[in-house]
């Protein structure tokens, strides 16, 4: 029998109809026996649909006399008086980006560009590019005409099919590095960001054929670096993600887990003694950072600690070590010389 | 690629034939951008100026963004987090002037109680009788964060799922903001709206914590 607080649980999923049988069935059976819950669901779905009577500000008259105030004090030239389109958004936008690649060195303006040397794939990120290149058939931009009707479908399914080839590609890298004793860590830490953007399983490959480039200590200490936030982050998201509430989650086994944070665990402590000051101050925090949670997963009893597992997610989300650990990747890495990063991206 | 006209980089004519440009990503995606705006903003004003905001972000982190799967779901991101940004900064430009809010709980004290006599005050009466403005004042009482949220979940229909992967959050985090979000709505539309039957404020063990 389920308490109250467990059943208020579930009402989210409930009003939003994303409650699977079971559970539903277990709610409905308790709203009818406890007039407490009952009456909150009541009001919590009658404010839903009170919220549901939002008329889209675009075409209400009062967020529409609120915008032509608003225009007067509009910097941008071209939008006093003419009716709003897409279209007209669209050309703003690259004219702002026209005018920002005048001021900086202009970045690349192509997406994915840096793949091209990884692009031997991952069957599993064909569909969404292909998805993707079929938006290259159509009309440019200024040519397009775009009416605010457009259904907005495309996007959820592009949503449904990146969420679901995530998982995979996340589930084979954590397979890959728990069952592999053998995985040598990849030191370009610009590489690193595919672990959450769909084709880790590339990186393994490009990792072992570098391993035969004789590099320098530094260099070597950089790929172990980049090696150790890299699992470190696949262990992370793989455990943030997991569903506490779903069916079946008390049969999970955590060992795994918490052998390859012991792993990391030694992996730090061998790091943190052979930093030597050169590196950021963010990139030192960052590896005590992820020393202590990572300490916390090896704590955690060998299976169903979900408790154990709930507390690590509320500390990945508050320390925001998941968004640090982007952060570093994005800069480019002290120990790796220059000369070597062009090297490799040429390779 | 002729359309291209914003920078012919060598990387532009390297990948140009198997990838899309920035200007095709403002086509494809600046629709939906702009009307998750809206619906963040409010208005027709600042969300142009958020979706602008928004690609000129992508546009100058192009080069660290890496795999196309994922576009949508990445400026979804960076509409979400400037959005809440510029929120916060606003806020926090309000209480400096403000001096009495200096907490959450006292900005909790411009809320009007349930059912104290104030609701008999003619001018609460006349501000009930618009629900936009009723649903408008009470979206404005949520955090920068139970906000978004509840706009990606009740307005763009996303799965709570597809919220913590916009998020960068767990799927438990987005279901306890949610929560917390849609009770903090009842209770302020309740306040003019008896009709919702919420249950009494400060009923034990029922009310949102925050």
């Amino acid at each position: 029998m389920r308490t109250c607080d467990q059943i208020q649980n579930d009402f989210v999923e409930a009003l939003y109809g994303e409650l699977d049988k079971h559970r539903r069935r277990s709610l409905q059976a308790h709203l009818k026996s406890c007039a407490d819950c009952r009456r909150e669901f009541e009001s919590l779905r009658k404010t839903l649909e009170v919220m549901s009577q939002r008329e889209h500000p675009a075409f209400s008259g009062s967020s529409a006399e609120a915008d032509a105030s608003n225009r007067d004090a509009s910097p941008s030239e071209d939008r006093g008086g003419q009716p709003f389109s897409i279209e007209s958004l669209q050309q703003r936008i690259l004219r702002a980006a026209r005018s920002e690649s005048g001021v900086e060195a202009a970045p690349p303006i192509s997406i994915g560009e840096g793949d091209a040397r990884q692009s031997a794939p991952g069957a599993a990120a064909q569909p969404q590019t292909g998805a993707f290149r079929g938006s290259r058939e159509a009309p440019s931009a200024s040519s397009r005409p775009v009416t605010l009707s457009k259904s907005r479908d495309n996007w959820r399914w592009l949503m449904q099919m990146a969420a679901g080839l995530a998982l995979v590609a996340l589930g084979v890298v954590i397979g890959r590095i728990t069952m592999d004793g053998t995985y040598s860590p990849s030191g370009q830490p610009a590489d690193l960001a595919q672990t959450t953007d769909g084709q880790p399983a590339d990186r393994l490959g490009t990792a072992t054929d570098q391993a035969s480039d004789a590099p320098s200590p530094d260099e070597a200490l950089a790929r172990r670096v980049g090696g150790y936030v890299s699992r470190s982050q696949s262990l992370l998201v793989g455990l943030a993600n997991m569903d506490t509430e779903s069916d079946g989650i008390e049969a999970i086994d955590l060992d795994p887990q918490r052998q390859l944070s012991r792993s990391l665990l030694t992996e730090a402590s061998y790091l943190r003694d052979r930093l030597d000051g050169r590196e950021s101050r963010e990139l030192v925090e960052l590896i005590a950072d992820l020393e202590s949670i990572l300490r916390q997963i090896a704590n955690l009893e060998a299976r169903h600690d979900l408790e154990g597992i709930e507390i690590i997610q509320e500390g990945v989300e508050s320390s925001g070590i998941l968004i640090k650990i982007q952060l570093q990747k994005i800069r480019p890495h002290p120990l790796v010389p220059e000369r070597n990063r062009k090297k490799k991206d040429a390779a | 690629m002729a359309s291209v006209a914003i920078s012919m980089g060598e990387s532009l004519n390297r990948a140009a034939d198997r990838t899309p440009s920035f200007e095709n990503v403002v086509g494809e995606h600046s629709e939906k951008i702009f009307f998750l705006a809206l619906d963040l903003t409010g208005n027709h004003h600042d969300a142009e100026d958020l979706a602008q905001e928004v690609f000129i972000k992508a546009y100058k982190s192009l080069d660290k963004f890496r795999g196309d799967a994922q576009v949508g779901t990445w400026l979804y991101r960076i509409t979400v987090n400037t959005h809440i940004d510029k929120m916060r900064k606003k806020s926090e430009a309000a209480m400096r002037n403000y001096d009495s809010w200096d907490d959450e709980q006292s900005v909790l004290h411009f809320k009007p109680p349930a059912d104290s006599s104030l609701r008999g005050n003619p001018e609460r009466k006349l501000r009930s009788a618009g629900i936009q403005e009723d649903i408008a004042q009470a979206l404005k009482r949520l955090s920068p964060r139970q906000h978004s949220v509840f706009v990606l979940r009740h307005y763009q229909h996303l799965k709570l799922r597809e919220i913590a992967d916009v998020l960068s959050c767990s799927e438990g985090t987005v279901k306890t903001t949610l929560f917390r979000a849609i009770r903090r709505l009842r209770d302020e539309l309740a306040a003019h709206r008896p009709e919702l039957g919420m249950p009494g404020p400060g009923r034990p063990g029922l009310e949102g914590s925050q």
